[in-house]
């Protein structure tokens, strides 16, 4: 059996289970953390653990591969949760919500722990889902891979100091960018370069913020890494103004081209070895050359959307994906 | 004029720009900005030297009277930006010529004139194969709007992702019924009715009444209305200039491997015969009396899927051919099954566009084609 953490709207999923189910796979299962169809049903930590998908029970101790995509905790037994009441004290109430959500919380992490180490094959990791932007950078010095100047600044004055001493810079978030949307207005965050002009609309003491010293772009890199292959893909987007900080900043009239690109062996080589001390097989690492050659890396995105890389340089990595899964 | 002879880089075709070589003129196809350029054949030959000589070294192995002829070949690859100059070729790998897809069956088309097909059984054993996109293709008015919108509930939940559904206008029918058809399903990606009173079209926009630009455009649908009749099959496979299809990297790669328009896909007509496609003479038997399944696992059902152009008369050498549907329903010559579309105008040995119907009285006939 091969059991697939997910969530119910990636595309990238359903690409991958149409190539399983071609490669003749029939025993799968495919849970996705947001769609309410999966109960706990009991482990008996010999030779049972049993989930249920829409009341039909899956014994994970079957898993023979394992592939977790992406998506968070599910919520066990909501519904009946939702019926009692746990305290007529409302503080007391609330304390004991959080403790069952931290219970449910435990439990969820040991259900993929389990399935991980239990399934010969393991593609993916939720305990590193999400990475820590700046630990990574620091880990990729070791390894002997470049980044640009990377600080973390709360006031102006330092802003501006920062800005004489390296030029323009650029900013973004250090967790999750923004993405929210109301009926009327949908707000994205972008990188953002930051000059000496802009510092007019900035506070003195702003929120801690990062920067980096902005490279000057050739091009950017985007590389999908699977098990101990890198696919890469170049990002030709310098000829436009709009999408010279941010390629997602999409251009209709002059798209910017998403090229097959073959990533030199010396960088490759550092980067399999910053893959293998984050424990993950797999994950899209973005990097930017500039004028010089000099390769920067930028980030890891464990759960990278690899299908904006598989599609546009012809990868079929969903195959490639599905194929290890086989394995 | 300015020139690139002392430039020592390669001069790197991007990956997505992709030249077709034809008898007379070539073409360069964009696959990230969908446009197609035509050159004189006779430049086609550099995309061969680019790979393997430095500008500089192209200059010093050509001819000295050709040098003006080159300079503008390479202005005109800049100025369309099919190109830059690069140090490292090794870098810059070409896209993989392969194409794949998991489904058996990706699309089928079924039609309808005066026979009301078992849609429950077709949609059943569509799903078996795969089948994604699904046309409906109604010639005359056999079903009111709520029968239809009851023929599309039978597709929910299966693989098919997408219905385009063409319809006969009737008077009997409002534009709150079509729009409340378009709103009601999820499943319908086009709406087109034909033989309308006029020319028209009406927005759907799934009950969302936001201001977010972004979102309205995401989620409105246009209904096309249009007067001109569709009134059966024989209507399809003219080539023209106007069809080629210039999408992203996977139809291109699809469509010089196999004939993009019949591979994975199957097609029940009026009679509900099953053909590769409507328009074709040839069956393989009856909807009512043989499973689809069957049909798609009979050699002889799949063998014009793997017939390309390179395969094909005269298309072979055409500079068209890596974004030409092709047509295998009606073709020049009936007896040999590898001659050019019939509805092909276009000579590609001198590079000119004539009116397709001349001089073809005898395949017209042929096929009882209503000019």
């Amino acid at each position: 059996m091969i059991v697939i953490n997910s969530i119910s709207k990636d595309h990238t999923t359903t690409e991958v289970i149409r190539w399983l189910i071609a490669l003749g796979v029939k025993d799968f299962v495919r849970i996705d953390s947001d769609v309410e169809d999966i109960e706990f049903v009991g482990y008996n930590g010999i030779d049972s653990f049993i989930i249920s998908k829409n009341g039909i029970p899956i014994n994970l101790f079957e898993s023979k591969s394992y592939w977790y995509r992406r998506g968070g905790v599910i919520s066990f037994s909501k519904s009946k949760l939702k019926e009692i009441k746990l305290s007529q004290d409302i503080n007391l109430e609330k304390k004991l919500i959080g403790n069952i959500s931290s219970e449910n919380q435990a439990l969820n992490d040991y259900i993929k722990q389990f399935v991980a180490h239990r399934s010969p094959v393991s593609l993916g990791s939720y305990h590193n889902s999400s990475l820590n932007k700046l630990h990574v950078l620091d880990l990729a010095r070791q390894f002997g891979i470049k980044t640009p100047g990377t600080f973390v600044i709360n006031t102006k004055k330092e802003l501006s100091r920062k800005l004489v001493e390296n030029g323009p810079l650029i900013t973004k978030a250090i967790s999750e960018g923004v993405s929210i949307y109301n009926v009327n207005h949908s707000y994205y965050s972008y990188t953002e370069e930051i000059n000496e002009s802009d510092l007019v609309n900035i506070s003195d003491v702003f929120f801690p913020s990062l920067f980096q010293k902005k490279v000057d772009k050739k091009f950017e890199i985007r590389v999908f890494f699977l098990s101990d292959r890198f696919y890469s893909m170049v990002i030709l987007s310098q000829r436009n103004k709009q999408t010279e900080v941010d390629f997602r900043k999409y251009d209709e009239r002059k798209p910017n081209r998403f090229l097959p690109f073959r990533l030199p062996a010396e960088v490759e080589l550092k980067l399999a070895a910053l893959f293998k001390a984050l424990d993950l097989n797999t994950g899209s690492a973005d990097f930017v050359v500039d004028k010089n050659n000099e390769y920067f890396f930028l980030e890891i995105n464990p759960v990278g959307q690899f299908s904006m890389v598989s599609y546009p340089c012809n990868y079929y990595l969903e195959k490639e994906v599905a194929k290890f899964l086989i394995n | 004029m300015s020139s690139y002879i002392d430039c020592d880089s390669y001069f790197l075709v991007f990956a997505d720009c992709i030249p077709t070589r034809g008898a007379k003129n070539s073409t360069i196809c964009d696959l990230t900005r969908t446009t197609l350029e035509v050159f004189p054949s006779s430049f086609y030959p550099f995309f061969e030297i680019f790979k393997q000589s430095t500008v500089k070294e192209i200059y010093n192995d050509l001819e000295l009277e050709s040098h003006i002829e080159f300079t503008k070949f390479l202005d005109f690859l800049l100025e369309k930006e099919y190109g830059m100059f690069v140090d490292d070729l090794e870098l810059f790998p070409e896209l993989e010529k392969r194409w794949e897809s998991p489904e058996l069956i990706n699309n089928a088309i079924v039609d309808v004139r005066l026979r009301k097909h078992d849609f429950g059984g077709i949609f059943d054993q569509l799903n078996s194969l795969g089948c994604i996109y699904v046309q409906l293709r109604c010639f005359e008015s056999l079903y009111t709007i709520k029968e239809l919108s009851d023929v599309i509930k039978l597709a929910e939940n299966k693989s098919i992702q997408s219905i385009e559904l063409i319809i006969k206008y009737h008077a009997s029918f409002t534009d709150q019924d079509y729009v409340d058809l378009y709103n009601d399903h999820v499943l319908i990606s086009s709406l087109f009715v034909h033989s309308a009173p006029e020319n028209k079209v009406l927005i759907a926009d799934f009950g969302y009444k936001g201001e977010d630009q972004i979102l309205k455009q995401e989620i409105h649908r246009e209904i096309h209305f249009y007067t001109t009749p569709i009134t059966g099959a024989s209507h399809c496979g003219i080539i023209d200039a106007k069809y080629f299809s210039i999408g992203d990297v996977q139809s291109f790669m699809h469509n010089i491997s196999y004939n993009s328009c019949l591979n994975k896909k199957i097609s029940i007509d009026e009679e509900g015969l099953i053909k590769n496609c409507p328009s074709m003479i040839h069956d393989f038997g009856s909807i009512d009396d043989i499973v689809l399944r069957d049909v798609v696992d009979a050699e002889s059902f799949r063998r014009v899927w793997g017939i390309n152009k390179d395969l094909i008369n005269v298309c072979q050498s055409c500079e068209f051919r890596a974004v030409c549907t092709d047509c295998r329903a009606y073709i020049e010559s009936p007896d040999d099954f590898l001659s050019k579309p019939l509805k092909c105008g276009y000579n590609p040995n001198d590079g000119t566009w004539t009116d397709w119907t001349v001089g073809r009285q005898h395949a017209i006939a042929h096929y009882g084609i209503d000019i």
